[in-house]
């Protein structure tokens, strides 16, 4: 594996770039019309062109991004997360170029892929599913005497991805159709299929994932699990491992139990099992395997900062049909990370998308602080794509310690030109139910339903305000207010320069 | 001098003078602040404060962007947005009455679901604008007759601009969701 194609962009582009380069790997960036200017173009050794801004003809065209690896003579290509990552097409087009793909061979992605045959395939290799119905025939009558078996509520899926796209919950029956509709619509844009999967809906579980790493000799091992249960219309916005939710004896059944999908689905690579956890008293604790992610998450960093491994560096390891470097015993789990993702979005207003251009821009820096980003000031946000900045990651001795490293995080971190979901997080880290570790999937919706934004106005931002009118620009007047004398604000002044 | 800034609803009074060495401030609330070796660059305000009863000073160092008549001051993970009034501030209230549907985002144009001369109802959805995968469904606010569709589907339009005008039908405006 000399030279990489990363089939991605932003964040998880620059982050693939910064494994190349340490691995000595010659990394090549793709892009579409709008992010000629991005900064995973500027720092890769290579960039080629893919097309319009438009995913579906750019980073979602799978002729074009061949055509661009064949240009650039790539010898192999990561797809990063989102976009064709879970697309069994293109790994397969990937084997029949010679291009190693950085991922699980294309028959596995295909089989655990379709949720539906995932599912019953781990039912039949003996780990817990939810209830549910996932049929190949998908007419609305069947899908409607299913959903009255299963009973309400119940969630509707994409078969065929993730990330929340397609994913509705369903209250009662009269509504179920519509749901169907839309999720089919979202599913077909999403992923270009429009089959959907039902399954009983697990009120006040937790999202509880387990990284897991095969090799093409049969070795697996699972770096421990994640937890991501603050989540916002299915959208994880926190991740953190070590989870609160797991004692020793339910972490060691839960990896076990990602160890054995991995077995019996024959996995290669970096992949991730997620499970719904239905929590008991002590012990009793049940789960239930969701689906294989078969790819990087985006949430990768907390099980990078807590074990100390690189799991890009590891995936380029097992993709060139090495053997994994360690064992089992060798993995372990140090302290708490936490992940938080900051987007260009608006909470206050909705969560719409905030467009613009980060005229300020400056990431945190401290020890135990690791921004994965793909963005600079000066960058323009366009509506094209994820709304994602930047994931803020810290690793620190134990939660409270993260939590309290994450919120100084926060607090030094500048985003002007757009407005982001910062404030919102902040509130959450503040939450008492969230120090508390009592997290579920419906956390924001209990908590948060009807948050407000008020900050209070801080003296300091007061000061700043009534400089701004007299120190701005040379050629401004004085200030604008009707009241004002007109000074002119610049020679005369002493104790201040303009720079 | 006297500064007037309005934030959200509330108006701030700021009083601004020159001092000896910088800037004497004082504060809605009354307080006094006396502010030194001030330096605007790079859409960053730096500068000193210090208070005559405490030794030492406090040296700040302040992001801010002015768009038009909007300013944005981030500090401490938090963005304060505020304005100048200006004598001639228009409402966009009018808007709903003459049936102009704005975006209510910056986006991409996926759907126009009407063109002109159609009798469109109340709440009927007339355009889709997506941006960052978010949908936002445009609806007539009242029942009437597509006058003009500004925009097609697949262009990009910016937050605010008009995108379909609708005459009502003589019933009353219902307002927009």
């Amino acid at each position: 594996m000399k030279r990489l194609l990363i089939a991605n962009r932003g964040e998880i582009a620059v982050r693939i770039i910064r494994a190349c380069r340490e691995q000595g790997i010659v990394p090549i960036a793709v892009f579409s019309e709008a992010d000629r200017h991005s900064l995973h173009v500027q720092l890769a050794d290579y960039a080629y062109p893919i097309g319009a801004a438009s995913p579906n003809l750019s980073y979602l065209n799978i002729p074009n991004l061949m055509r661009a690896a064949e240009a650039m003579n790539a010898d192999a290509i990561h797809p990063g997360y989102g976009f064709l990552s879970e697309r069994a097409e293109f790994a397969e087009a990937c084997e029949n170029a010679g291009i190693t793909f950085v991922g699980p061979p294309s028959p596995v992605i295909r089989r655990l892929g379709d949720k539906i045959a995932a599912k019953q395939m781990m039912a039949k290799a003996g780990i817990p599913v939810v209830p549910g119905y996932n049929g190949e025939d998908q007419s609305n009558t069947v899908l409607m005497r299913h959903a009255q078996e299963i009973g309400f509520p119940l969630l509707i899926k994409a078969s065929a991805g993730g990330g929340g796209r397609g994913m509705r919950i369903v209250t009662a029956s009269e509504e179920f159709l519509e749901k169907v509709d839309e999720a089919r619509r979202e599913a077909t844009s999403a992923f270009g299929d429009d089959r959907l999967l039902l399954e009983r809906y697990i009120p006040r579980a937790r999202h509880i994932e387990v990284q897991i790493l095969a090799d093409t000799s049969g070795n697996i091992v699972h770096l421990f699990e994640r937890e991501c249960s603050i989540q916002r219309r299915h959208q994880k916005i926190i991740e953190e491992s070590p989870s609160t939710a797991l004692n020793p004896v339910l972490r060691h059944r839960i990896t076990q139990a990602a160890v054995e999908t991995a077995r019996a689905s024959h996995y290669v690579n970096a992949g991730t099992v997620e499970f719904l956890l239905q929590e008991g008293d002590s012990n009793d604790s049940e789960f239930y395997f969701l689906e294989v992610n078969t790819r990087l998450q985006v949430e990768h960093p907390v099980t990078e900062l807590v074990t100390g491994k690189d799991l890009v560096a590891l995936q380029f390891w097992v993709a060139q049909g090495k053997p994994l470097p360690f064992t089992q015993d060798e993995v372990q789990q140090f302290g708490h990370s936490l992940q938080l993702r900051i987007y260009a979005e608006d909470p206050a207003h909705g969560f719409l998308p905030s467009i613009g251009t980060l005229t300020s821009y400056k990431e945190p820096t401290r020890p135990g602080v690791r921004v994965d980003s793909g963005v600079r000031q000066g960058d323009a946000i366009s509506p094209y794509y994820d709304p994602m900045l930047a994931k803020l990651i810290v690793h620190a001795e134990n939660r409270a310690e993260a939590i309290a490293k994450m919120e100084q995080a926060l607090r030094e971190y500048t985003i002007l030109g757009v407005t982001t979901n910062i404030p919102y997080l902040l509130a959450i880290l503040k939450n008492d139910v969230f120090q508390a570790g009592r997290l579920s999937t419906t956390f924001l919706q209990e908590q948060f339903a009807n948050w407000r934004h008020e900050p209070k106005l801080p003296n300091e931002v007061l000061l700043a305000l009534a400089l701004e009118a007299v120190a701005s620009k040379p050629t401004s007047k004085a200030s604008t207010s009707p009241n004002a004398s007109p000074i002119s604000a610049w020679s005369a002044i002493n104790g201040w320069r303009n720079t | 001098m006297r500064l007037t800034r309005l934030y959200g609803d509330e108006t701030l009074t700021l009083e601004i003078d020159q001092d000896a060495n910088g800037w004497k401030i004082a504060l809605p609330d009354g307080s006094i602040h006396h502010l030194s070796d001030v330096e605007s660059a790079q859409n960053t305000l730096s500068f000193q404060v210090s208070s005559p009863e405490l030794e030492g000073v406090r040296s700040l160092s302040i992001p801010f962007h002015r768009v038009a008549n909007d300013l944005h001051i981030a500090y401490q993970g938090e963005t304060y947005t505020f304005q100048t009034p200006t004598p001639n501030a228009k409402t966009k209230k009018g808007s709903i009455a003459s049936g102009v549907l704005t975006a209510p985002m910056a986006g991409v144009l996926v759907d126009v679901l009407v063109k002109p001369g159609d009798v469109v109802e109340a709440y009927q959805v007339v355009a889709v604008i997506e941006a960052m995968k978010i949908m936002s469904r445009l609806e007539a606010g009242f029942a009437g007759v597509v006058r003009a569709v500004h925009f097609q589907k697949g262009q990009q339009i910016t937050h605010g601009a008009s995108v379909v005008e609708i005459e009502p039908t003589g019933s009353e405006p219902g307002g927009t969701s």
